[in-house]
């Protein structure tokens, strides 16, 4: 993958450094000037005790090569792969196996979590054996009302839902643009218009665009969402999560999408799509790891683990997903650009609008309105 | 009489539709894939850049590996099993014999989702049987093996089984009557069978989906999960791959076909 110019601008700066005051080897990345806690040899000795492997579970394509491939060597673990296309097939591949072997889920979303845990499939975390994560973790991560101290998963970045629009098409200077009320009510735009192809994230940007929390279950609120939808569907061109290829041919003008997917086509595909951070607020969430409770490899998990939160690693993976870190001291390592994308610094007092992970939406009335919404949707 | 002109123009533009239908898509995705166009949906210049890219790519590079594996396998189990029971179900009388011939339909009739579902559940709640190589071979034995069954049966008709007694009466046992005089014969049919299969078993999506453990994600599955961040182009690529395999297979057949028929 490629990395920006301005880490590579800092690798020859610090090179520059390191020469003049003498420094002699260490590894020339801006990131190592933050400690490495590595895990206690009892989990080394648990890896090796397991067979040195680590079946990874992930999405395909996204994750660097090279992270799996430097912890392979460092290590000598092997690392077996496996990929799905969208988290719900995580979900239903678990519910039909519960006891499938993957040592490590790489890349949910906390609502799976909250799905699969109650059925036994998530395991509790060994902090012993995380360190890194012990020490890197910004605080407000560890706070999350669904998994207080973070037990069952490690967010490994970010993510806000928002939408992204094309700069050559859309004209952005009218009152009221950087709103989800523009992505659902405007009509200059119809046809030109992609949504995601997700109950939650259409339903929840709905509901704060009337004023609501993403997460509510409150059936009059859900049915004023329901309504909102309905209207904006003749608008819409497809329900699409993934719409690259729409956004790269330039047939989709505006798009729901999340704020790493937009800086990815942003930063390698069509540099005139910028995002909008919704002013109503939007949700905000992680995309979480867990360990499966059918792992045979849980030490080389841990391992595997504590080494994403080693410094310089966690600022290869952010730098290649472009998701905002949930790493301290990753953030500092990004180019200034990404550091101005929407989501990856908040504004002032934008996050009071925020709703976080909130089980009310993935459970009971609230999940059953929604799936009803959706189907209507789609019939 | 104008009328009848009129019908052969309908059907020969009926017949072009269809054909075109059949074959824009895949010529469109073979173009494509040599077109140095970043995203793969455009001619911008010929480049052999993403057939590189492919290549390098270690986990396309793995399940097309995989794959290949499995397809082999497959083609030679099924066919084995697939001539056995054809031979039986041909030469033998017994009691439900046309029951056992029309069953042997039931993987080729069950819509793919409910034999995938049931074999998974088959596999880990009764056979505990680890899912990977195994599971996905035996499902593949499983839906391929009918094609191999209804293929030779079909040239089984068309033997003179004069031959087989002749080689009995002259003091040939039923072992060595098989395979010196029928297996010769049924060899076109058997060859035309495992050319059928192959591809069958390569390409097959929705049974593997189901079967597949940790480690043995098959190409089709890979090209699936890849569509959120895979790179346009290499799917093109992997597309081409595929129809070559495909059509390359069909070819095999059709020579074989035409060799079984000079005969």
């Amino acid at each position: 993958m490629k990395k920006s110019s301005l880490t590579k601008n800092g690798l020859i700066l610090m090179m520059a450094v390191s020469f003049i005051l003498g420094v002699l080897a260490g590894p020339l990345n801006a990131a190592s000037k933050y400690k490495d806690y590595p895990v206690p040899k009892a989990c080394l000795d648990a890896v090796k005790k397991e067979g040195s492997k680590l079946y990874v579970y992930n999405w395909a394509e996204w994750w660097p090569q090279e992270l799996f491939d430097d912890f392979s060597k460092e290590f000598g673990v092997e690392v077996i792969f496996d990929y799905y296309a969208d988290t719900e097939e995580v979900v239903a591949k678990f519910k039909l196996n519960p006891k499938a072997p993957y040592d490590v889920v790489l890349g949910c979303s906390p609502f799976n979590v909250m799905v699969l845990k109650p059925m036994g499939i998530v395991s509790k975390l060994n902090y012993d054996w995380l360190p890194n994560v012990k020490e890197y973790m910004i605080e407000g991560y560890t706070k999350r009302a669904f998994d207080p101290g973070n037990h069952y998963q490690i967010p490994d970045s970010g993510y806000a839902t928002l939408w992204a629009y094309n700069s050559d098409k859309v004209d952005d200077s009218v009152p009221g643009f950087h709103t989800w009320k523009f992505l659902f009510e405007n009509e200059k735009y119809a046809g030109r218009i992609t949504m995601l192809d997700n109950m939650y994230d259409v339903t929840g940007a709905a509901l704060k665009s009337l004023g609501y929390s993403w997460t509510s279950d409150n059936e009059a609120e859900l049915m004023e969402a329901k309504a909102l939808i309905l209207k904006q569907k003749p608008r819409v061109m497809a329900y699409d999560s993934w719409p690259r290829r729409a956004q790269v041919e330039g047939e989709a003008w505006l798009s729901g999408t999340w704020d790493g997917d937009a800086w990815l086509v942003h930063n390698e595909d069509v540099p005139a799509l910028k995002a909008v951070l919704p002013e109503e607020g939007t949700l905000i969430s992680a995309n979480t790891d867990f360990i499966p409770t059918g792992a045979k490899h849980p030490a080389a998990a841990h391992l595997f683990l504590n080494y994403l939160y080693r410094p310089e690693v966690n600022a290869l993976l952010i730098e290649t997903i472009g998701y905002p870190p949930a790493h301290k001291h990753t953030m500092e390592f990004m180019s200034d650009e990404m550091k101005a994308w929407p989501g990856f610094i908040l504004p002032e007092g934008y996050m009071e609008k925020c709703d976080s992970d909130d089980e009310r939406m993935v459970t009971g009335r609230g999940k059953e309105i929604r799936l009803q919404i959706w189907e209507e949707l789609k019939r | 009489m104008k009328r009848k002109k009129i019908a052969p123009k309908i059907l020969a533009g009926l017949s072009f539709l269809v054909y075109f239908f059949l074959w824009a898509p895949v010529i469109v995705i073979i173009i494509f894939s040599f077109s140095a166009n970043r995203y793969g949906v455009s001619w911008d210049g010929f480049t052999m850049k993403w057939y590189a890219d492919l290549v390098q790519n270690a986990a396309v590079k793995d399940a097309l590996i995989r794959s290949t594996i499995i397809a082999l396998v497959t083609v030679v189990v099924s066919t084995l099993i697939g001539t056995l029971t054809a031979y039986g179900l041909f030469k033998l009388h017994f009691k439900g014999k046309h029951f056992l011939r029309t069953s042997t339909l039931l993987p080729i009739v069950m819509p793919e989702v409910v034999t995938g579902a049931a074999l998974l559940v088959f596999f880990t709640r009764f056979l505990n049987l680890p899912l990977g190589y195994p599971s996905i071979i035996i499902a593949h034995i499983v839906f391929s093996t009918p094609l191999a069954v209804f293929v030779i049966l079909g040239r089984m008709q068309r033997i003179d089984w004069a031959w087989e007694e002749a080689a009995m009466d002259l003091g040939a046992n039923r072992f060595r009557t098989f395979t010196r005089v029928i297996g010769p014969q049924l060899m076109p049919a058997i060859m035309a069978a495992a050319v059928l299969i192959f591809p069958w078993s390569f390409d097959d999506f929705v049974i593997t989906y189901f079967v597949a453990g940790i480690g043995s994600t098959t190409l089709p599955i890979y090209v699936y999960s890849q569509m959120r961040f895979g790179a346009t182009p290499i799917i093109n690529t992997i597309g081409t791959l595929f129809v070559a395999v495909t059509i390359g297979a069909l070819f095999l057949s059709r020579a074989i076909e035409k060799k079984n028929a000079g005969r």
